[in-house]
């Protein structure tokens, strides 16, 4: 185990969030020890709006443990939020704040591994530029990784969990 | 209705666990794929007979052929949230990085923690 002052930092984007959520498994984010910061811009996009998610989040985010990293992103978002509602841009705004977060990481703690989990078609497409000391790490590996140390005990049962909760919670039409 | 042998390939682990699924709901892996394929291809059906494109969009993000920038944007949705459920609604997996893409990061994962 990497010594205290060494330790990754774990960063989760919406997505993670939102499927650990649907399997009543956030604290899976916490299993190996290492602390846990979740990016502002990212907490407001899951909980801006009543889900069936957003209060399990929001509660599970407000223990002492779980650090909010504040971003340039969501300070603008919210300033514009309070002069121009109507030309303001809501999409997509957390992965600006994540990239930011990076470089908040590789200029102020070089030293320290920042793992970003994200969900697959993230890593696949979405343009990071990666600092050195930053993994993109995908929510199916983290469980994978999970299972390996003994932690739990199926990966792929955490994942039917959140799409069978999903289905069972919708409640949206579909065809949409 | 005449059924006929096809060969396809399957990943290995699905299979597995398909075979487990089976085996827990006395049924067999047979029966589970046509039940969902005829889900698939019956519900793609009804879609494009009503005019609606929506469910080729779900498709085309979970065959990653199309981002979710490009997805949820056609869809009119602004929510990851609204993603994960319309596709789990659809009975369509998100799309699915190369399992030597995800052993990768199992594997930066272990060296991390030592």
């Amino acid at each position: 185990m990497a010594s205290t002052s060494q330790k990754p930092v774990v960063l989760p984007d919406a997505g993670p969030l939102i499927t650990l959520a649907y399997a009543d498994a956030l604290d899976l984010l916490l299993k190996p020890g290492w602390p846990v910061r979740l990016v502002d811009m990212v907490l407001h996009e899951v909980t801006r709006n009543a889900t069936p998610t957003s209060a399990k989040i929001a509660v599970w985010a407000d223990q002492p443990s779980i650090a909010v990293q504040a971003t340039r992103t969501f300070a603008h978002y919210q300033a514009a939020l309070a002069t121009d509602q109507a030309g303001l841009r809501k999409a997509h705004l957390g992965e600006i704040a994540v990239q930011e977060a990076m470089n908040a990481l590789a200029l102020a703690n070089p030293g320290v591994t920042g793992v970003f989990l994200f969900e697959d078609h993230k890593i696949a497409r979405a343009r990071f530029l990666l600092p050195d000391n930053c993994r993109k790490v995908s929510t199916r590996a983290w469980l994978l990784f999970l299972e390996g140390k003994g932690w739990i005990d199926s990966a792929a049962e955490i994942e039917r969990v959140a799409i069978t909760n999903g289905r069972n919670f919708s409640r949206l039409r579909f065809p949409p | 209705m005449a059924n006929v042998n096809f060969t396809g390939a399957v990943d290995r682990d699905l299979l597995k666990r398909a075979k487990v699924l089976a085996a827990k709901a006395e049924t067999s892996v047979n029966a589970l794929f046509n039940a969902e394929l005829r889900y698939l291809v019956e519900t793609f059906e009804a879609a494009e007979a009503a005019g609606n494109q929506n469910f080729r969009i779900l498709l085309d993000f979970s065959l990653g052929r199309s981002d979710h920038r490009a997805t949820m944007a056609a869809l009119g949705i602004d929510s990851e949230e609204d993603l994960f459920l319309l596709m789990a609604q659809a009975h369509l997996p998100l799309p699915r990085l190369p399992e030597t893409t995800t052993q990768g990061m199992v594997d930066e994962l272990n060296a991390l923690a030592g």
